[in-house]
Order: structure tokens, then sequence, then C-alpha cells
């Protein structure tokens, strides 16, 4: 079931917020040595969320019929390779954060959000389980070993970005971190057999699994996510973490900027209400033993079918302290201003989370509408879900911007075309503009 | 540069038109993503997962059921059987019989003796008497002279007679110191050898006590050396105990003329005897004779007649009361000629002494460990014994002792409360009804429905185990009714049951008969056939039935009759349709956390089996809701039984496996959430329809694995 519930997760992919310089979120979100062109800017809270989705397009899992739109994931069954499969998905909520000069070659950001991330590797007889149900595998072992990680956490960053020259500029963030959830895929195996003389359950399984608010699927009614614990994890320092993110931009001429930056450096120590739960061997699930002429017994009231299943894998749980990385992101940016309404970019990532990696590179352009509007449009590249196009929409009426960006859109006109889904929205206040004559060129051409 | 660019050459060089412009395509590229996600965002979730998962499993063999059950036995041969055994089934002791015959036994026996007239032993007091003693007292001096001077010397005597008063003696009786006398005779007997013949003697007799004249006799003629006796007969007088004798005349018709020799010390002999006297009252020696005695009857009756020859008494209650108005103590002899203890007659002795009116001496006594013969009557030889009585003066045969012919001395004697040891005898014919009783055969067939047709053991029997140790034929008619399902109630019908018993030379054994119920002699078959849960059984017991009443039965104080049943039951049947019907607690449908019963399309239960068993069976489950109200779940659910050989027997391979789809739908797992109770109902047959026999035996193994398989409709 924790496949068809992504939304929540995290995974960072965000390979434009680079190019919209104006804007606080391309040094928070992108590179932190990126510095506005205020003298102080306010982001308030945003959303930004992502997936891709590897083997099948989005738009695979749904069908239309007469009756309508269902979801259902035959389709995208029939796309999946047999083992490999990956998904991410990432989901933030940022709250407030303040960018503010200091001096004329630097800059302050504050900022806070809430991050969450999600990725699997997982093969194909998983997802055909979680559809088709086990039913449809009798006397068929399935090779259920996967790789999932799941992680949310509160970040409060301090970031300092400064010019060296008037080429160079370099940044850093240090980030707070209060770990809210987490799971670690420590080991995967999981080999599941349904017999078809009486769906006896055979498992197989090398399982680990570091969890914070996962469910604890050893005890019944906890196995749902512990919004509880994770909501008191969120005001806490249960689980305290930190982490660096580093950032430089080169300015060669006045047209070209590189960028590169990493983020990510750091981790998370789970202490609290931490769990490892894990699975070792063989064991099989034959049904209750019913002892009819046991007097000890109590009289038989059913089985729980999903005491059953979890019972087969034979969880252990117990509570251990474990630490956590952080999904590493390395970026690297090209930009070239073509006027002041005009720019271009290209960018090159790799984003690497618990052992799996995946590369992403992407053209951009920029362009200037008016003092009100610009546009952008994207077209890449990632590993997972493949080809990707992107648009973005920033509005700034007076003091205030909105903005509206994709780096993955066309499942949103072509649902059945991409593998990949971004968006990244929000409202930052603007109230002082920038000092003339003091601070570098805009690309956008507003200096 | 694209036109977008140109910000001089086109309208869109203006900015408010520009922004309007891209605004416009904002709007409308929003509305295009709108419309495409829409329809995502709307899509409906139908999913038709199907999952399966094991639910159970149950494997047993038939002696597994059997472990800690007392009641089924499992046989060398590994066949199960019932058997049951219900001791005391009859039990019939000592008491009962003993109380019905020596229980109400509460005789008492009376007798009064009254003294009445006594006869006195004769009495005789003999007297002798020389003449030169009264010689003086001749009135005829010449006569006198003649034999005083002529002593010794032969001289002729001439006749003579003198009237004297000469106290020849007084006679003193030993025997009492006086006497009411009813009647007596006195004699008195003259014999003398005097030198001369006598006559005309007259003696008068006084009672010197009381001064009267008891009588005068006469003889006329007394010749010497003859004994002469006159007697006289006195009534109603009271006499004394010295008497006188006096000679009033003394005569002799002489020697005539032959000369005597005459001799003064000649004796004359008075011989005084008092004889048959009867008595009214007096004093007397107490002597050596009884008083009193009599032969008492004591006759038993007991309730129904039986005729008894013996009774061994442990203990009995007998009490006498006795009165007596003799003056003097009386010794009280009884003796028990029918009565032995250590093979000596049992004889008892007291002192009476005399009661006063209302206070009656109370006798106790022990006739502990005696043995009663009532058989010594040829005549009658059962429940007669004689007593005998007598009464005689306590003390030495020299004391006097009044005593009145109106002396009475009465006992009351009462013999009851018997305990026995033993009672011989012939007890006659007597039915009497057994105690009635429930044989509690501790299986509860609750669970099969009365509409089930009956059961039908192949070989049932019952063994009664009967231990006799009563000395008396035993003849047992009783039955049983087996009442079952449905009030249905079939008897058992066996026969009449003669037990075994002890002779008399076996007393105290215990004689055992053995009787098998079986087919061929009572109607067992059909008796178990209704599922009983309970048998009651009653009847009666004839003894003596023959009524012999040469017989010779004897009942111990321990004697007892018990008859135990053991009901063996091995379980080869024929069924045709047993109807089980079992009630359970409803079950909680349970799919975990993510599932609800409205997610869920079809359930389809699987049952893999394999079974062992000589029984087809067709399940039907039943949710019960609270109000009663029955709805079927699932029904038909058939299970073929194992092959059988002609023995019932299920052969190696015989086993039969297959599985069974039970396909529910949402209103039937609706059904199955929410019943109260769920009721399972299998019709069980054996092979061939119910014509064939199942045998069953404890390796009969019977696997179900079940499993479920969910398909959701979520």
């Amino acid at each position: 079931m924790l496949f068809i519930l992504p939304a929540s997760l995290y995974a960072q992919q965000d390979m434009s917020i680079f190019l919209r310089d104006n804007l606080i979120q391309s040094n928070i979100a992108g590179n932190p040595a990126a510095m506005t062109g205020q003298k102080i800017a306010v982001a308030l809270p945003d959303l930004h969320l992502g997936v891709q989705n590897g083997s099948f397009h989005l738009g695979d899992m749904f069908v239309k019929t007469n009756q309508g739109e269902f979801f259902n994931l035959e389709k995208a069954l029939s796309k999946m390779e047999e083992t490999g499969n990956q998904h991410r998905s990432f989901f933030d909520v940022a709250g407030l954060a303040i960018a503010m000069r200091v001096g004329e070659r630097m800059q302050v950001t504050v900022s806070q959000s809430f991050r969450s991330g999600f990725q699997i590797r997982y093969p194909k007889a998983l997802a055909g389980v979680a559809w088709y149900g086990n039913a449809a595998y009798l006397d068929q072992t399935l090779d259920l070993s996967s790789v999932a990680s799941v992680l949310a956490y509160n970040n409060i960053g301090l970031g300092l970005s400064g010019k060296l020259n008037e080429k160079l500029a370099i940044g850093a963030r240090l980030n707070i971190l209060s770990g809210m959830a987490c799971m670690n895929t420590v080991d995967g195996q999981l080999k599941i057999r349904t017999s078809g003389e009486n769906y006896q359950l055979d498992v197989d399984s090398d399982l680990r699994l570091q969890t914070v608010g996962m469910p604890d699927f050893t005890k019944e009614g906890i196995r749902d996510i512990r919004a509880d614990e994770i909501r008191s994890n969120a005001f806490s320092w249960n689980n305290p973490g930190v982490s660096l993110d580093l950032g430089a931009t080169l300015r060669p001429n006045e047209s070209l900027e590189l960028g590169l930056s990493v983020s990510g450096l750091g981790g998370i120590s789970w202490n609290s209400l931490s769990l490892d739960q894990s699975s070792r061997g063989m064991r099989t699930f034959e049904g209750v033993t019913i002892n009819l002429f046991d007097k000890q017994e109590g009289e038989f009231t059913g089985v729980s079918l999903q005491d059953s299943v979890f019972g087969v894998l034979g969880l252990g749980t117990v509570n251990a302290a474990f630490s956590s990385a952080l999904p590493v992101r390395a970026l690297a940016t090209v930009r070239y201003t073509a006027g002041s309404d005009l720019s271009y970019g290209a960018t090159l990532q790799y984003i690497g989370w618990n052992g799996i990696s995946g590369a992403g590179c992407s053209a951009q352009v920029q362009r200037r509408l008016g003092r009100v509007l610009s546009l952008g449009a994207l077209g890449g590249f990632n590993t997972v879900s493949g080809f990707q196009a992107g648009a973005s929409a920033i509005f700034e009426f007076g003091p205030v911007q909105l903005f509206l960006i994709s780096d993955d859109i066309i499942p949103f006109f072509i649902p059945d075309a991409g593998g990949g889904l971004h968006f990244r929205g929000g409202i930052n206040i603007v109230p002082l503009k920038k000092r003339a004559g003091k601070v570098p060129p805009e690309p956008d051409g507003q200096g | 540069m694209p036109i977008l660019c140109n910000r001089t050459s086109s309208p869109l060089s203006n900015p408010p038109v520009r922004n309007l412009l891209f605004a416009a395509a904002l709007i409308l590229l929003s509305g295009s993503f709108s419309s495409c996600i829409k329809d995502k965002l709307n899509a409906q979730f139908a999913y038709n997962g199907a999952f399966a998962a094991p639910v159970a499993k149950v494997a047993f063999t038939l002696g597994d059921a059997l472990k800690g059950d007392t009641l089924l036995e499992i046989g060398a041969d590994n066949s199960i059987g019932l058997s049951v055994r219900q001791e005391n089934l009859i039990d019939i002791s000592a008491k009962d019989y003993l109380d019905d015959i020596t229980g109400d036994i509460d005789e008492t026996v009376s007798f009064e003796s009254t003294r009445g007239i006594v006869h006195l032993d004769d009495i005789e007091e003999t007297l002798s008497v020389s003449i030169d003693e009264f010689v003086d007292d001749f009135q005829d001096t010449s006569i006198r002279n003649l034999f005083i001077q002529n002593n010794g010397s032969f001289e002729t005597v001439p006749g003579f007679q003198f009237n004297l008063n000469s106290e020849l003696t007084t006679v003193d009786f030993d025997e009492f110191n006086w006497l009411n006398i009813e009647t007596a005779k006195i004699k008195l007997t003259f014999l003398h050898n005097v030198f001369v013949d006598a006559n005309n003697i007259t003696v008068t007799i006084i009672d010197a006590t009381f001064n009267q004249t008891i009588g005068t006799l006469y003889f006329d003629n007394v010749p010497r050396n003859t004994a002469v006796t006159r007697e006289l007969e006195i009534s109603g007088l009271t006499i004394g105990k010295s008497f006188k004798v006096f000679l009033n005349s003394f005569g002799s018709p002489g020697s005539g003329s032959v000369p005597v020799l005459i001799d003064l010390t000649r004796q004359i002999n008075v011989t005084l005897n008092v004889t048959d006297a009867y008595a009214s009252a007096g004093e007397t020696k107490i002597g050596t004779n009884s008083v009193g005695r009599d032969t008492l009857l004591l006759d038993i009756q007991p309730n129904n007649g039986e005729r008894i020859s013996l009774v061994k008494v442990k203990s009995v209650s007998a009490e006498a009361d006795i009165t007596s108005t003799t003056a003097a103590p009386m010794k009280v002899k009884l003796f028990f000629p029918g009565i032995y203890r250590n093979n000596s007659n049992f004889t008892d002795e007291f002192t009476l002494s005399a009661t006063s009116p209302g206070a009656p001496f109370k006798k106790s006594f022990d006739f502990s460990f005696t043995d009663w013969y009532f058989d010594l009557d040829p005549v009658q030889p059962w429940n007669k014994m004689k007593v005998y009585y007598e009464t005689s003066p306590e003390g030495s045969s020299d004391d006097y002792i009044q005593f009145a012919a109106t002396d009475k001395i009465a006992v009351s004697m009462r013999v009851h409360a018997f305990e026995v040891e033993e009672v011989r005898g012939y007890f006659g014919r007597q039915e009497e009804p057994l105690d009635a009783g429930a044989l509690d055969l501790d299986l509860n067939f609750s669970f099969v429905n009365p509409q089930s047709t009956p059961i039908l053991f192949d070989n049932p029997t019952a063994a009664i185990e009967v231990n006799n140790s009563f000395g008396m034929p035993f003849q047992v008619d009783f039955d049983m009714l087996a009442k079952g399902l449905n009030g249905a109630q079939a008897a058992l019908n066996p026969p009449v049951l003669n037990f075994n018993y002890p002779d008399v030379q076996e007393a105290g054994e215990s004689k055992q008969t053995q009787v098998l119920l079986n087919k061929s002699n009572s109607d067992i078959v059909s008796f178990l056939s209704v599922y009983p849960e309970e048998l009651t059984y009653s009847g009666s017991a004839t003894v003596n039935p023959d009524d012999n009443n040469q017989e010779v039965n004897f009942i111990r104080h321990d004697s007892r009759l018990t008859a135990s049943a053991t009901f063996d039951l091995p379980f080869a049947f024929r069924i045709q349709d047993l109807i089980f019907r079992d009630t359970a607690n409803g079950i909680d449908l349970d799919f975990g956390d993510y599932l609800t019963l409205e997610d869920i399309d079809t359930a389809e239960l699987k049952i893999a089996y394999i079974n062992g068993l000589p029984l087809g069976a067709s399940m039907h489950l039943i949710g019960l809701a609270k109000n009663g109200t029955e709805r079927a779940i699932a029904s038909d659910i058939a299970m073929p039984a194992a092959s059988v050989d002609n023995n019932g027997t299920v052969p190696v391979g015989g086993e039969i496996a297959g599985d069974v789809f039970i396909a529910l739908s949402y209103d039937q797992l609706l059904r199955l959430d929410e019943a109260d109770k769920l009721i399972l109902e299998v019709h069980f047959q054996s092979p061939e329809n119910g014509a064939k026999l199942a045998r069953m035996y404890s390796g009969y193994r019977m696997d179900i694995k079940t499993g479920v398989k969910l398909i959701l409709k979520i």
C-alpha cells in the first residue's frame, strides 16, 4: 500500500529554480550562493511537490472507459521492468523565508520548511501483487525485494552568501533539522509464495527497516502512518539533525553565469520512537491450527487476514536509535543572459539517496514580458522518468511576487505522455527594491 | 529573436497589451491544464485485487478426539467404542430383607404363675415306747403287778382292758411350722411285739401348737408283730408342727393258758404319717421342689409369612416386666431350648423378690450372639420356639418360708429390634419392586438434530454382572427405557434374569451371574438408536420364583445382591442422516486495518480436505440473529465419505481428497458478519446412502485446510 500513497513523500528535483534569481527560492532551493536583487525579500509559505516515476507514465495508471476515468495499474504493469522500477516523489511546504542584503556583497537568508520524500526501487511483482492480489500468483514464488526510503523533517536554514569578487560568489546554508518520519531499508529481500491448495503463505525474507513514524507492522492497530508521532516530532528536537548546503557561482562575463551547488550534506539522528523492524528466514503460514479437542483453547472466532499476512512475515521490532542521510543533490548550472528580458540556462543534476541515484539534465529559457510577467520553458531528461518539459510564470505586482513553476508539466496536459510531475508555487513579498547602481545587473533586465 | 521579444514592431511591445495577452494565454493554459488533470483527479478507483490467505487447518485422528475422554475406549485393534458401566444397577442389601423378615418382629410372651394349693411331701414319724413306760398307768393292779413281778418269767396273762391317758410321744414336724391344710391324711400305724396280742386301742392325736385334737383312732385288734394302720382325714385345719399322741385305751385278750415270757422291755412302735397333704398356706421348709413351672411358646409372625428356622442374633432387645406377690424371694429360671450360645442352651436365672403393685421388676436378657432355632417343633418346624420357666424358693432347704395358695408371679417378656447375623428358613415367593433409577451415559446428543434418522449400531452389547450372596433364588424382570432426541423412546426388553445364589454350605460367599444382552436376546439396537441421553430402568425382583418351600433360604447381615451393567458400544453403525447442529459465537470478519466488508466483492472460501472417515458430510452454515432468525450463509458443502470394505472399515488408501469452493457474496458475508451466532449443521451419512456399515477406528484421520480468497471492490 505504500506504493499507492506517495503523494506525501519526498525526493528533491528542482532544475529550473536557479534561473529565477529574482526569487528568494533560487537561493533556498537552488544554489546557496545565489543572491536576489532585493535588499530584503520575504517568502510566504509555498508549496513544492514532484513525482518521478520510472518504467511507465503516470497516465498509464488510468483507464478511460464509457463510465469514466478509472485508476487502473494494468497498463502501467505491462510497461514495468521485472526488476529495478523506480519511483520518487516529494512534497515540501515552505514556511516563511527571509533574504536580506548585508552590505553590497553579502546576503543572509533564514528559511523554514517541512520536507518529505519517498523513493522506492521495486520489482514488477510487487506492483502486481498490490494490484492483482496474491491470488493471481498462486503457486508462484514472487520476489518482492525492494528498497524504499521515506524521510520527513523540519528544516530551519541559515544561509550566507557573498561575492568574493565581481565574478565569484559563494554561499553556504546551515540547516538545523528536526526529524519527523523516516524509513530506511537496510535489507529489502522478500520472497513470497501462495500455494494453490489452501493459499498457504511461504515467505523467505531478509528484511530490515529502520522507521520512525511509520507503521509498526508487528502491532495490530498501529499499522498506519503514525501521524500523531510525526506531528509531535515536527516541533521537538527528539530527532536532531544538521546539514549543509554549499554553492558557488562564477560569472566569467556579464552574460554567462556558471553555478555549482551541493545540498543535503548531513543527516538526522533518530532517537525518539525509532524502531528497527526486521524479518529474516523462511516461514510458512498454513492458517490457524485449530485443535478441536483441546479444551484449553477458546472458541474459534475467526482469523485476521491482516494478522495472518504480517504474522507470516515474522517481523520483529525493537526500539533502536539510528541515523539517516539526506538526499544529496549536486547541481551544475549554466545561465546565459541575452538581453535584459531573455535568458537561457542549462542544468545537470545528480541526486543520490540511500543507494538509489539518478541524474538529469535540462535546457531552459526565460523571457520577461513587461514589468509584471515572466515566462519560462524547460526541456530535459532524467534517468528516472525520462524526458520532461516544464513551464513557469512569475507575476510581479509591485512588491508581490506570484510564481508558478513546473519542471515537469507534461502529465498535467498529456497524462499518458509523462513519467514525472513537478510543481512549485507561492508568493513572495519584496518590500524594498534593490539599490540602483550597487547591485549586479539583473538577468531579467530589471536593473 | 521571437516576435514576442520585439518591443517596438508588435502590439506586444505595448506592456499592458502584452500583459493582457499573456494573462489570457495563462488562463487558456490553466484551463487546458485543469481539464486534463481534472479527469485524473476525478478518476475513480476501481480496484479488484484478489487476495488469498490460509484461514485455518484442522487435522485430527479420531484417537485425538478421544484423548481425555473417559467414556470412549480404544480397543486393541484401535477400534473405537463406548463403554459405560453402571455400578449398582440393582443393589439389594440384606437390610432390605432383614428388615422385612425380622425387623417387624415384636413379640411379647406373657405368663402368670399362681402358686395354688401346695401339695406337701408325705411326713412320717415313728415312735417306740416300751411297756414298762406306761405299765404304771395300768388301772388293774393285779395285771400291773403280774407284769412287774413276773417280768422276765413265763406266766399266763389274763385278758385286760385299761383306760389310759398316756402320752405316748410328741411328734415334731421339721418340714413346716404351720400349715393351712386343705386336705391331708394322717395315718397311725401300730406295731408291737408285746408278749400278748392287743386290742381295743384308742389313740388321740393332738395338735400341741394350737392345742386342738386332730383326731382319735381306734384299733380293735392289733396282733403282736402285726402292723395295723388307721387313718383320718383332716381338712380346713391349721396345724402346727407338734403333734402329741395319747394312748387312751389299751387292752389284750391275754395269753389264755399259755404261759408267755413277760418282758416289759417289749416295744410298741407307733408310726405317724401325714400323706396327701395339701396346704393353702403355711410356713414350710423350701425343700427342693419348684414352686411353679410352665412351658411358653414364642410364636413369631413375620409380615410376609416367612418360615424362619434359624435366626443368628447379633443382638435383640428382650426385656421382661415381672411382678411377684410371693412374700419370700423366689428364684426364677428360664430355659430356652431353642436358643444356643456357644452350642449351649441359653438359660437365665434370677431372683425375684416381692414387688410392689405397679412397680414390676425389670429384667433384660442378653441374647447377643445367640442362635435361635425355630424349627424344633416337628409339627411346625418354623417360627416357633418353646421357653420353659420354673420358679422355686430362694435360699437353703432348711429355711422356712411362708406361702399362700394365692401367691402369683407374672412375667411379660418382649423381644424386638432384632439385629441378626443370619436368618434361615423359607421366605416364600415374594415379588418386590426394584428401585427405579436412571443411568447417565454422560452422553450429550444436544448437537444432534432431532430430525436425524436413527443410528443403528452393529453389535452393541450390555453385560450385566451380578454378585449375589443372598442364599435364595432371585429372578429379576427389569426393563430399560432409553430417552433420546425429540422425546423418542425405546425399550431394551431384556429377558428375565435368574441369578445364581449360594447354598447354605456356602453362606458368606457370593455367587456371580453374567448375562450378556445383545441384539439376539434384546432390543438393544433399537434401544440405542434414539441417541439416548438418559436410560431409566425399573422392574421387580422375585424371591423363590418357583415357590419351592424345600429351599433353605438364608440372609446374612452382609448379604447383598448387586448388578452392574456395562454397555459396550462398538462404533460401527449405519446412519442415513445424522444431523449435527452446533451453535458457536459469531465470527468477527477481520480484514485488517485497510479493508472493510464493503470493500469485499466476493469471498471464496476453499476447503481442501482429506477425509479418512467413513462418513460423508454435507455442511450448512447458518447465521443466527439475536432475534432468533436464521439465515442461510452457505449450503450443501459436500464432503464424501471414505470408501469402506464390507466390514465397514476404511482400507489403506480409502481416504478421499478433494476441494470445496464456497463463494460468498457480499450479502452472504454480511450475513456472516452480522450473525450473532453461527449454526453449523452437518449431515453425516455412512457409505452408500447410509446402507453400508461405518466402523470407527482411532487411526481415522481428517485433514481440513481452509483458505479464503477475497476479491476486493474498492
